[in-house]
């Protein structure tokens, strides 16, 4: 079962995210802030991230620019989550390495769309 | 001889020193030369008294500078020669040489020139001397008579006077005057002619002085007439080129600039004005604290206290004059540079719109004060209107600069509000419309919990949303001040009380409330302290999960009454009270608000806290925590207890919020409150509108 990390301070969309993920047979689980999400996805080595930006501790945007620079997280697939909306901000959601940018408010169905797109491009990946 | 040419820097003195002391070097070795070339030729003294009296009269006639001015060219010249044609017939070789040196060396110490400047003149003088009186033997002068006398007497002065011209040309060069040719060129004819007058006034003396010893005082009228007449044209001169000078200082001194740049400008341009060594020009900047730069060999900085302070008390003293540092009062002399001669100029009051608050400039010079001194003193007053001028437009120039500045950067604030704004009304609408969504999709998977749940999230974030846009149109309608302070007769302890009641249920009873009974009523909006005490002790229930919430009302003074509402949370750190009075600010980098905020609360009692006349601050509790502090007038200066507004003016206001049946106002509909469990945590407080006013928070509270 393929396995998602949801790194979102706002309990609302965790809740949204989860019980959708889960009706599609995704094993969810979910953590509230930046520190906590690096920790999370260092331990439970998730296979998809949806990653929040604005999150307390650490910003989702540093932690993903962390997560590409390790060689064991870089080719971790992460669709960034956020209201940030700006045309500079995207550019900057992709620049960090974001595989999507999906601004709030989203259509479930595209960020499913992302996910089964991910999960297929990263399920033959060797080692 | 000394030659003037058109100058606008001073070289460094100590460099033109040591330049200088090699020329006086030079010519000790010549004189030496050719003194021992006499020597060898048998040239003689002559008699003793005859040196000293004629060294004197050199000396003499060395203090009376004559001024010749031929085209752009001008010189200095005096008499010597006169007395070196009568030296010549009197002396012999030697004895010319020594007089020469005599004479020249008096004649510089008695004007109190620098050392090295005396050494100068006295050895090219001498070795002058020297080469004419060589000349002169040469030609066989001492032995001719008549005609041929005088010729020989010519013949040696030319001798003189190119010597005496090619050194001080040399002089020039070396301290950066132009090559040597070029001044030796540009100013021959002059020295030719002076040398030419002097030379036949000492030759009409000789002729005199055959008639008797009272023939030759016939020529001193003559003579001083001349030399006044000459003096008066030096000074005209000198003054046309100082006047030349403040024009080219003041049209070099126009552009736009900082305050600093143009003090510093001001000062520079004051010191080449005046030749001094340095130079300080203050003002005052837009506070009314004087600033001051000061301007030396080293460039532009900034004037140390002492030098600030002590020109500013020097232009109260001495505005307008030529004084010696040393002999001003021992209070002002403290950060002058001793042993200098001080121009000032300016005015520490203000007596014209282009001075605001005055100017005071003053130069320093190295060189003791001569005639010239109240002309220089004039001048640089002529320059100080200028100075003040240019400071003033500095200070404008500032002015615009700050405001454009400021301009651009609220023009950055209105876009990244705009920015948030889109933020924070994305966040919940992401959540509400994910669970309506959510609904939708998984309908029939979903068991009655669930949907309840989903429910209640679109729910509790649409009434988020809700709050936040109330606030955000309250925030440009109090922005804008477009709302309306309605003042009236209160009782603060009522007031207080009644918040604190409507909010006992969501702070779990921990609000306790005390009123000093000595305020009584106060005149002030209620509603709006209501909203403002009513965020505030919300505010503090979230953030401070346990102990009490102490709301304090005691008066600070006849006029003023201090509100305090005092938690035992986590507090604000130093740093970060400023801020949590800022729009959408949340101090731990989260987007979301986790204690259910819209990020405007702070920043509307702020704001609103200011249409109350009042002052919001955050300090610390005793002991740990926050505690805001609101300091409320006891009367609302809007205040009228007759004729006031009529009430529908305020119950709408222009452009206001409030408007009975606005948008806003629509989700009191009857069954709109029916998903509002126990477990919501509806988010309207304060800050919602009039017309639903503070019942509508009530309601929904939890």
């Amino acid at each position: 079962m393929t396995r998602v990390l949801l790194v979102d301070d706002d309990p609302s969309v965790c809740e949204v995210l989860a019980a959708n993920l889960e009706a599609e047979g995704y094993e969810v689980d979910t953590v509230g802030d930046g520190p906590a999400g690096w920790d999370r996805i260092v331990e439970t080595r998730p296979d998809l991230v949806v990653l929040d930006w604005m999150l307390p501790g650490r910003s989702g945007i540093d932690l993903l620019a962390d997560l590409r620079r390790h060689p064991r997280t870089k080719d971790l697939p992460v669709v960034l989550l956020s209201a940030k909306a700006r045309d500079a901000e995207i550019w900057e959601g992709w620049q960090a390495g974001a595989n999507y940018y999906l601004t709030k408010p989203f259509q479930i169905e595209q960020l499913l769309y992302y996910l089964e797109l991910l999960a297929a491009e990263s399920t033959p990946r060797p080692a | 001889m000394e030659l003037k040419l058109e100058r606008h820097t001073a070289p460094s003195a100590r460099r033109l020193s040591v330049r200088l002391l090699g020329l006086v070097v030079l010519h000790a070795g010549v004189t030496a030369v050719l003194v021992l070339l006499s020597a060898a030729n048998a040239g003689r003294v002559g008699p003793t008294n005859e040196v000293i009296g004629l060294a004197a009269f050199f000396a003499l006639v060395g203090l009376l500078p004559m001024h010749l001015e031929l085209g752009r060219s001008a010189c200095t010249f005096t008499l010597v020669e006169a007395v070196l044609v009568i030296a010549l017939f009197a002396l012999g070789p030697l004895g010319v040489v020594l007089t020469a040196a005599l004479g020249e060396a008096i004649a510089t110490l008695t004007q109190r020139q620098p050392l090295v400047k005396t050494l100068y003149r006295a050895a090219s003088t001498s070795s002058a001397a020297a080469v004419a009186g060589l000349a002169f033997a040469a030609v066989g002068g001492a032995h001719a008579h008549g005609t041929a006398a005088y010729g020989c007497a010519l013949v040696a002065t030319a001798a003189f006077a190119l010597c005496n011209h090619a050194s001080t040309s040399l002089a020039l060069a070396l301290s950066g005057e132009g090559s040597f040719e070029d001044v030796f060129l540009v100013s021959a004819s002059l020295a030719a002619l002076a040398s030419a007058v002097s030379g036949s006034i000492g030759l009409a003396l000789k002729a005199l002085s055959g008639q008797g010893w009272v023939a030759p005082l016939l020529l001193v009228p003559l003579v001083m007439v001349v030399a006044l007449e000459t003096r008066r044209a030096a000074a005209q001169r000198a003054e046309r080129l100082r006047f030349e000078r403040l024009y080219s200082a003041s049209a070099r001194t126009t552009g736009l600039q900082g305050f600093s740049a143009a003090l510093a400008q001001a000062a520079a341009e004051a010191r080449v004005l005046v030749t001094g060594s340095s130079a300080v020009c203050c003002a005052p900047d837009r506070d009314g604290t004087w600033r001051g730069m000061v301007v030396d060999d080293d460039g532009p900085r900034v004037a140390p206290e002492a030098l600030l302070a002590s020109t500013v008390a020097l232009v109260e003293h001495a505005a307008g004059q030529e004084v010696r540092v040393d002999d001003l009062p021992a209070g002002l002399r403290s950060g002058l540079p001793a042993g200098q001669t001080a121009v000032v100029a300016g005015t520490t009051v203000s007596s014209a719109p282009s001075q605001p608050g005055g100017i005071a400039l003053a130069v320093f010079r190295d060189f003791a004060s001569d005639d010239q001194g109240e002309a220089r003193a004039r001048v640089l007053w002529a320059f100080v209107f200028h100075a003040a001028l240019i400071a003033t437009n500095a200070l404008l120039f500032e002015r615009v600069e700050e405001a454009l500045r400021h301009q651009v950067d609220l023009n950055r604030q209105k876009d990244e509000f705009l920015a948030a704004v889109s933020h924070e009304l994305r966040t919940p609408l992401a959540s509400m419309l994910g669970s309506v969504e959510t609904l939708r999709r998984l309908e029939g998977r979903l068991d009655a919990d669930a949907k309840e749940r989903f429910f209640t999230i679109a729910h509790r974030q649409g009434k988020r949303l809700q709050r936040l846009i109330e606030e955000l149109l309250l925030t440009a309608a109090v922005e804008h001040r477009q709302e309306l302070v309605v003042p009236e007769p209160v009782q603060l302890a009522e007031v207080l009380s009644e918040v604190a009641e409507d909010l006992a249920a969501q702070a779990h009873g921990r609000i306790v409330v005390s009123c000093e009974p000595s305020i009584g009523r106060v005149v002030t909006d209620p509603h709006k302290l209501r909203q403002v005490l009513t965020n505030l002790i919300e505010n503090a229930a979230k953030y401070a999960p346990t102990g009490l919430i102490e709301v304090e009302a005691a008066p600070v003074s006849d006029e003023r009454i201090e509100i305090r509402v005092i938690d035992h949370g986590p507090g604000v750190a130093p740093e970060d009270r400023a801020r949590v009075f800022e729009r959408f600010v949340q101090l731990d980098g989260s987007s979301t608000r986790s204690q259910g905020g819209t990020g405007l609360g702070l920043y509307l009692c702020a704001t609103v806290a200011e249409l109350l006349e009042a002052t919001l601050d955050l300090t610390e509790t005793a002991g740990g925590g926050a505690t805001f502090v609101l300091c409320l007038p006891r009367s609302h200066s809007s205040f009228r207890p007759v004729g006031r507004p009529p009430v529908e003016a305020t119950a709408t206001g222009p452009g206001g919020l409030a408007g009975p049946g606005g948008m806003i106002d629509g989700t009191r509909r009857p069954g709109g409150p029916g998903l509002v469990g126990a477990g919501s945590s509806g988010g309207a407080g304060g800050f919602d509108s009039r017309a639903s006013g503070p019942t509508a928070g009530r309601e929904e509270r939890r």
